[in-house]
C-alpha cells in the first residue's frame, strides 16, 4: 500500500520519464532485446504489461531456446523441448494485438513437430514477416497450407529441409519478398504454376526442384539463384533489375538462351548483375556476355572470379576472346561501376 | 526550386524549443525524412521545432554531422563517436530517442533504442524499475500471480515440468 501512495507523489514531482515514451518506441525498445528479457519488462507495470503483450514482432532464436533448455531443471532432453514449446505456446496465447513479424530461427529442426498450429496461429493475427529456421534436419519439413493463402504475409524467409509444395493456383497474395533456402520445391502435376502476383525478390539457394514450376511473377525485380537447378524452374528474367548467379546457374540459364532464343526473352531491364564464382572458361564468359549485351540498361557489373584455369584450354580461351572483343567492348558501354574480386 | 541557387549551398534555420536557433546546411537535415518532406514540400528556411529541447537538438545536430562525414575510411571513428553519444544520462537518452523518431532519422533511431534496451536487458525486474523510475501499479496479488504466469516467472512453468 505504501507503496501506491508513494507512487502518487512521484509522478507528481517527476514522472517516470519512460513510460512517457509513445507505444511505437516502446515497442522498438523492446523489440530490441532478447525476448526472454523482454518478457521480464511485463512485470513492471500495467504500461509495461499491455506493451508486452502487444509486441509486433517476436524472435525466437538460439539464445532464446538455450535459455527455454538452461531454464528447464529436467536436464533430459525432450523436457527441454517440451518447455521451449510451451513457453511460446504461453506468449502467443497471452498477445492481445496484430502479430506482425513471428521469426522462429532454431540451429536444429527438433521444434519442427510444434510449428504448424503456431504459423495458423500467426496467419489469423496478421502476420507480415514470418522466418523459420530450421537447418540441418534429418526429415523433411512442410510448411501448413493455411500459409499459402495467408493475404496479410509480405515476406517469407525459410532456411530449412523443406518440402514447399505449393499446389497448381495457390498463391501468396500480397508476398512481397520470398527467400529459400535449403528447400525442396515439390510440384504436385507434372508441371505446376505458381502465381505470385506482387512479388518482388526472390531467393532461391541450394533448392531442388520435383517436376517443373511455373513461375509467375510479374513485379519481379531483384532475382538470387545459388546452387539451383533453374533447368525446371522456368527463368523469369523478362522484368527483373536486379540478378545475382552463381557459375552453375549462369552457364545454365545462358544454355536456355541458346536452345530457346526465341522463347525467351532476356532481361531488358537489368541493371545490377553479381556473378559469385565466375569461371575463367569459354562457357562461362559467353554465358556472362549473352546476359550483357541484352542488358542495355546495366549499369553495375560485380563479380567475384574463381581463379582456377584449366590449362589445357587456354588457347580456346584466347581466341574465343579475341573473335568476341567487339562483343565485349559492347557490352561494356553501359557499364559505370565494376568490381572485380 | 531547388535548382534556383547554383553553387551556394542552402542554409536552413531550426529553432528549438527555447527559441534557440541552430543555423545549418540544408544538404545535412535531409537526413531526416520529416525535414527532407518539409523542405520539400514548400520552400521554409526556417522550422520550429517546439517540441524539441536546445540541448537535444545540439545533440542531434552533432550526429547528422558526423553522419554526413562518414566514409569507408572513418568508419570506426564513427563507431566510437556513436558509442560515446549515447553514454548520456538515461533522461537525455529518451530525450534523443523521442526527438530522433518525432524526426524521423531511421539509423540513429534504431541505435538509441538498442542503446536503452541494454540498459534493461539482463537486469532485474526490482533493477529497471529503479533505474526507470517505474512505480509497479500492480496489486500485490497481481504481482504474485504474473511471478508464477509471465515469463519472468519461466520458472513457474518449470515447476510443472518437474512434476
Amino acid at each position: 500500500m505504501t507503496r501506491l501512495v508513494r507512487s502518487k507523489v512521484s509522478t507528481d514531482a517527476r514522472k517516470s520519464f519512460i513510460c512517457d515514451l509513445p507505444t511505437e518506441i516502446l515497442h522498438k525498445i523492446l523489440e530490441h532485446m532478447p525476448i526472454q528479457d523482454a518478457a521480464i519488462t511485463s512485470t513492471l507495470s500495467k504500461r509495461w504489461n499491455q506493451m508486452w503483450s502487444t509486441l509486433p514482432h517476436l524472435v525466437f532464436d538460439s539464445q532464446f531456446l538455450d535459455f527455454a533448455f538452461n531454464y528447464s531443471f529436467d536436464s533430459e532432453f525432450d523436457a527441454g523441448v517440451g518447455n521451449a514449446a510451451r513457453i511460446i505456446n504461453t506468449i502467443l496465447l497471452q498477445h492481445t494485438g496484430p502479430i506482425l513479424g513471428f521469426h522462429f530461427m532454431s540451429n536444429d529442426d527438433y521444434m519442427a513437430k510444434y510449428l504448424d498450429p503456431w504459423i495458423i496461429f500467426v496467419s489469423k493475427h496478421g502476420i507480415q514477416k514470418l522466418t523459420i529456421h530450421l537447418p540441418n534436419g534429418s526429415c523433411l519439413y512442410e510448411l501448413p497450407y493455411g500459409i499459402m493463402t495467408c493475404s496479410s504475409l509480405t515476406h517469407l524467409e525459410v532456411l530449412a529441409s523443406t518440402v514447399f509444395r505449393p499446389s497448381d493456383c495457390v498463391k501468396f497474395p500480397n508476398l512481397v519478398s520470398l527467400e529459400l533456402v535449403d528447400t525442396q520445391i515439390e510440384c504436385k502435376l507434372i508441371e505446376d504454376t505458381l502465381i505470385l502476383p506482387m512479388l518482388e525478390t526472390l531467393k532461391l539457394i541450394s533448392c531442388r526442384v520435383l517436376g517443373r514450376m511455373r513461375l509467375v511473377a510479374p513485379k519481379l525485380e531483384n532475382l538470387t539463384i545459388d546452387n539451383i537447378d533453374i533447368e525446371n524452374l522456368n527463368p523469369i528474367v523478362t522484368s527483373i533489375k536486379h540478378l545475382s548467379l552463381d557459375r552453375l546457374s549462369l552457364e545454365m540459364l545462358a544454355e536456355l538462351f541458346h536452345v530457346a532464343a526465341d522463347r525467351l526473352v532476356l532481361p531488358q531491364n537489368l541493371q545490377t548483375l553479381k556473378i559469385c564464382a565466375l569461371g575463367i572458361s569459354v562457357e562461362q564468359f559467353s554465358g556472362a556476355l549473352i546476359l550483357l549485351r541484352g542488358s542495355s540498361n546495366l549499369y553495375e557489373l560485380d563479380l567475384s572470379v574463381a581463379v582456377e584455369v584449366d590449362e589445357s584450354r587456354t588457347t580456346e580461351l584466347f581466341s574465343y576472346l579475341s573473335t568476341a572483343e567487339s562483343h565485349l567492348n559492347e557490352a561494356f558501354r553501359m557499364i559505370q561501376k565494376v568490381r572485380v574480386r | 526550386m531547388a535548382s534556383s541557387t547554383t553553387g551556394e549551398k542552402k542554409i536552413l534555420t531550426l529553432k528549438g524549443g527555447d527559441n534557440e536557433e541552430f543555423i545549418l546546411e540544408e544538404s545535412l537535415v535531409l537526413q531526416s525524412e520529416l525535414l527532407k518532406n518539409m523542405v520539400k514540400e514548400e520552400r521554409v528556411s526556417s522550422i520550429p521545432l517546439p517540441s524539441i529541447k536546445s540541448k537535444t537538438l545540439v545533440k542531434i545536430i552533432e550526429y547528422l554531422k558526423k553522419h554526413a562525414e562518414l566514409t569507408p575510411s572513418n568508419k570506426e571513428e564513427f563507431k566510437n563517436f556513436e558509442k560515446e553519444f549515447v553514454n548520456v544520462v538515461l533522461e537525455e537518452l529518451l530525450d534523443i530517442t523521442v526527438a530522433v523518431n518525432y524526426l524521423k532519422i531511421n539509423g540513429l533511431l534504431e541505435f538509441c533504442c538498442q542503446a536503452v534496451a541494454d540498459r534493461i536487458k539482463d537486469k532485474s525486474v526490482e533493477a529497471v524499475r529503479k533505474i526507470f523510475r517505474i512505480e509497479s501499479d500492480f496489486t500485490p496479488e497481481e504481482e504474485s500471480e504474473f511471478r508464477k504466469e509471465t515469463p519472468e516467472a519461466f520458472e513457474g512453468d518449470l515447476d510443472d515440468t518437474t512434476n
